[in-house]
């Protein structure tokens, strides 16, 4: 009788346990089903993306382009002449079946390296991508100093008097209007 | 007349804001709680002055009185009403005197709540920042930037009128008032923290209390920059509505900050960490105010705002450098208290994501900061010129917008302290799988890119996250015989809605710059075009003559409506203006603007035209106005009023005898 009972218990144990692994599994393999779903939809639907048309890439081009005549505002956003002139040389360029780059480069030898609104001192793209590293290095070393760091001071005798204290006469605390 | 009334309004306001600081500060320092409770009426007066000054210039500008400079150079008999009106923020020296009319406001909107703690060192302390603060830009008024100076030599008959682009379109009367709002808003909070260091009490007070000073003015700044967007879209002939321009940089970078200081003041509020964090960054929103209006208004830079030159740059950058060197100073002095009683336990929880959160937005700020003043530095040193541009910002921003539509999601279902992986996973499946199957639409609708695809899905997952919780909080609020309405007000229901505004923002935003076409097409009359699906005709010009302007229209079809881009000439002036016109709706936006037309174009003229088509730009400006709603919905007040009350459940024996709701009023 009494191994039978021990038997069925660990048997009940042992089904129990493995329905909850399987359960767990099953709550996990919803969640990596539905990774594989969103990773397979994003392969699909970057995979094939519309080569640049003509007017893609006119639109481009005028967007990094930057008016010669202005500051900082590009050839689609300006209606200097200037900028009309050299939107019409890039449609031009584009027909003739000139690359951006090559585009980009008739544009620089014209005007100079600023006539791009693509910054073209490493300095600036370096800045960001070193001071967020280094923030995040940062951020790491405090953490880990911190976890080092004991927590609260323990309790002194004085912190026990306190809480007892208030153990004793104190009520517990609940919202809303006391009778 | 106008002008002495003016004056004596600036001198005014100066006065009682001199008088406010010398017995605030008599008071604070010789302990005499009576002079402290004083100082405050002043607050009032000041505010009188500057209302008597903007009364007597909106006089002078709504009767065309030339005998002021300003309104000579910013009005003219022609101006129509409205825009005589506006005129007052047309030109920099009304700017200012608006800019010191809301922050004189602000000041003695906050003296007046809290008159019941007027002897308060803290109160008291938040107020003489505040008149000092007033005092810097009513004395502006008295020096360089003078709206009342009158006219030199004899009075003009006519004036010369507001810049084209500054009378053409109603947002004038929002866009401006609004980012004003915003911006100046934010000096009561940074009183407050000022106050708080100076006094000493770092607790959590001072923030709790200036939270809806802080919630109302980023709504404002956030209506503010978005009306700003919708403007530029409609007014300025290039079918964007951002360009990176460093005056609008100067409008986000504050909007930036302030959205951070938001999220991290509930970590400090709950559990009261980063609070060194916080100060730093209402120092750094303020600041970034001022540093905003120095770029906008010295003319060291060029942009499409610089409406106006002036020489108080020096003035603006002084302020600037005091704001920081005060707060930074104070920080440091009083940085033993400022020392958190806790860490953050567990990075997967609501202060966790936060921390991260705020982060991002730090990285955000730091990256629009960086290519705004970086030019500047380079002219300054190498005298050479360096153009940073769209391709700079959107390498580093698009993918930081990204990271912050994911945590958007995550968040808000984030317990405090810690959270059990259970728990995520329950509260987060169905939004997973409401946002798979947004993806899943996209791809099978035929949406194609990597960056479009993810935005859409994380877009669809944060709504989805933000739509549980206001349900949520809607089913709980009726349980407890509340209305549902209950389930939209308060900070943590509003705050769901702004998540939902900026979703909508993200996803118009998009759609807008991923999936635009644009052409340039020559017609003659009669011709007619089909582009990316729109039937465009062109049936010919025509003139309209009002008494500010005149304007030949183009005039066209698209898809059977009319629509009539321009050209205008305002008040006689040579060089003419497009004036764009859209054909909006839910789907896409037809945006059309002349390229270029013969000068005085006859009926039978031909006319270039540029055509913009973007997909789901509307949703731009419903977003910016669902988040403006949420702002302000979650500064009502919510179901606790006091976060002093006890957030957690009674315990089960003392049921019977708390059975009463919580959130009954006490």
């Amino acid at each position: 009788m009494t191994t039978d009972a021990t038997t069925a218990g660990s048997l009940v144990t042992r089904q129990s346990r493995g329905r909850d692994l399987a359960g767990i599994l099953a709550r996990r393999s919803s969640w990596l089903v539905l990774a594989a779903v969103v990773v397979a939809l994003l392969a699909l639907g970057s995979v094939h993306p519309a080569p640049p048309t003509r007017a893609s890439r006119i639109s481009y081009l005028d967007s990094v382009i930057k008016c010669p005549v202005c500051d900082n505002i590009s050839l689609a956003q300006s209606d200097a002449q200037q900028a009309q002139d050299l939107r019409a040389v890039v449609v031009q360029m584009v027909d003739a079946g000139r690359s951006n780059r090559e585009i980009e480069q008739y544009v620089v030898a014209q005007f100079g390296t600023d006539e791009l609104l693509r910054p073209s001192n490493p300095v600036i793209w370096l800045l960001p991508i070193c001071g967020g590293a280094g923030a995040l290095a940062a951020l790491a070393v405090a953490l880990v100093r911190r976890r080092h760091v004991t927590g609260p001071p323990a309790a002194d005798a004085a912190d026990e008097a306190l809480v007892s204290a208030s153990r004793a006469g104190a009520r517990p605390v609940a919202s809303g209007p006391r009778p | 007349m106008n002008a002495t009334l003016g004056h004596a309004g600036v001198l005014l306001s100066t006065l009682a804001a001199l008088a406010g600081i010398a017995t605030l500060a008599t008071g604070l320092l010789r302990h005499r709680p009576d002079l402290v409770a004083r100082g405050r009426t002043y607050s009032y007066v000041a505010l009188a002055g500057m209302v008597l000054a903007t009364f007597a210039l909106e006089r002078a500008l709504v009767t065309h009185d030339f005998s002021l400079a300003f309104v000579a150079a910013d009005n003219s008999r022609q101006t129509p009403l409205l825009f005589s009106v506006t005129g007052m923020w047309s030109g920099l020296q009304g700017s200012i005197l608006l800019w010191s009319l809301i922050l004189a406001g602000y000041v003695a909107f906050a003296a007046f709540h809290f008159r019941r703690r007027a002897a308060d060192p803290l109160v008291g302390w938040a107020l003489l920042v505040g008149l000092a603060i007033s005092c810097f830009f009513f004395c502006l008024m008295i020096g360089p930037t003078d709206p009342f100076a009158a006219t030199v030599g004899a009075i003009p008959a006519d004036g010369t009128g507001p810049n084209p682009l500054l009378q053409d379109n109603l947002l004038i009367a929002f866009h401006p008032v609004f980012l004003y709002l915003g911006f100046v808003g934010f000096t009561v909070p940074y009183a407050f923290a000022i106050a708080s260091l100076v006094t000493g009490r770092v607790g959590e007070g001072w923030l709790l209390e200036t939270r809806r000073f802080t919630v109302l003015a980023w709504a404002a700044l956030t209506l503010g920059i978005v009306l700003g967007a919708w403007w530029s879209y409609q007014e300025l002939g290039w079918g964007g509505f951002w360009g990176w321009d460093p005056v609008e940089n100067a409008a986000l970078l504050p909007w930036l900050t302030s959205t951070a200081y938001i999220h991290s003041a509930m970590v400090q509020e709950r559990r009261g960490l980063l609070r060194v964090w916080n100060i730093s960054l209402l120092v750094a929103t303020f600041s970034l105010t001022i540093l905003g209006t120095f770029l906008t208004r010295s003319g060291v830079t060029q942009s499409v705002h610089s409406f106006s030159d002036s020489d108080i740059g020096p003035a603006l950058i002084g302020l600037f450098a005091a704001v920081v060197a005060v707060g930074v100073g104070l920080i440091g002095w009083r940085g033993d208290r400022l020392r958190a009683p806790g860490s953050i336990d567990s990075p997967v929880s609501r202060e966790g994501a936060f921390l991260v959160n705020n982060l991002l937005f730090a990285a955000f700020a730091a990256v629009v900061l960086l290519g705004t003043v970086f030019p500047l530095f380079v002219q300054a040193i190498d005298q050479q010129s360096l153009t940073i541009g769209r391709p700079f910002f959107d390498a580093f921003t698009v993918p930081l917008g990204i990271a912050l539509l994911f945590f958007m999601s995550v968040a808000p279902v984030l317990p405090w302290r810690k959270a059990a992986p259970g728990v995520l996973r329950r509260r987060l499946a169905v939004p997973a799988w409401i946002a798979v199957a947004v993806l899943l639409a996209c791809v099978a609708g035929g949406v194609r890119g990597l960056t479009p695809l993810v935005a859409f899905g994380l877009g669809a997952f944060a709504a989805a996250v933000a739509g549980r919780q206001l349900v949520l909080a809607a089913v709980a609020a009726h349980r407890r015989g509340l209305g549902l309405w209950r389930g939209i007000v308060g900070r943590a229901n509003g705050g769901m809605i702004v998540h939902i505004g900026i979703v909508v923002i993200a996803v118009g935003m998009t759609g807008a710059t991923s999936f635009a076409h644009s052409t340039q097409t020559s017609f003659r009359p009669g011709e007619s075009v089909v582009f990316d699906g729109h039937d465009l005709r062109f049936l010919g010009w025509r003139k309209v003559v009002t008494p500010s302007e005149v304007a030949s229209e183009a005039v066209f079809t698209v898809d059977g409506a009319r629509f009539s881009p321009g050209i205008g000439t305002f008040n006689g002036s040579l060089e003419g203006t497009p004036i764009p016109a859209v054909d909006s709706s839910v789907v896409d936006d037809v945006y059309l603007s002349i390229a270029s037309a013969p000068s005085s174009p006859r009926p039978g003229d031909g006319v270039t035209l540029d055509v913009y088509v973007q997909p789901l730009v509307l949703w731009l400006w419903v977003g910016g106005g669902i988040t403006a709603a949420g702002g302000v919905l979650s500064a009502l007040p919510g179901r606790r009023r006091r976060p002093t009350d006890p957030v957690s459940v009674p315990i089960p024996e003392m049921l019977d005898e708390v059975a009463v709701p919580a959130g009954a009023p006490s």
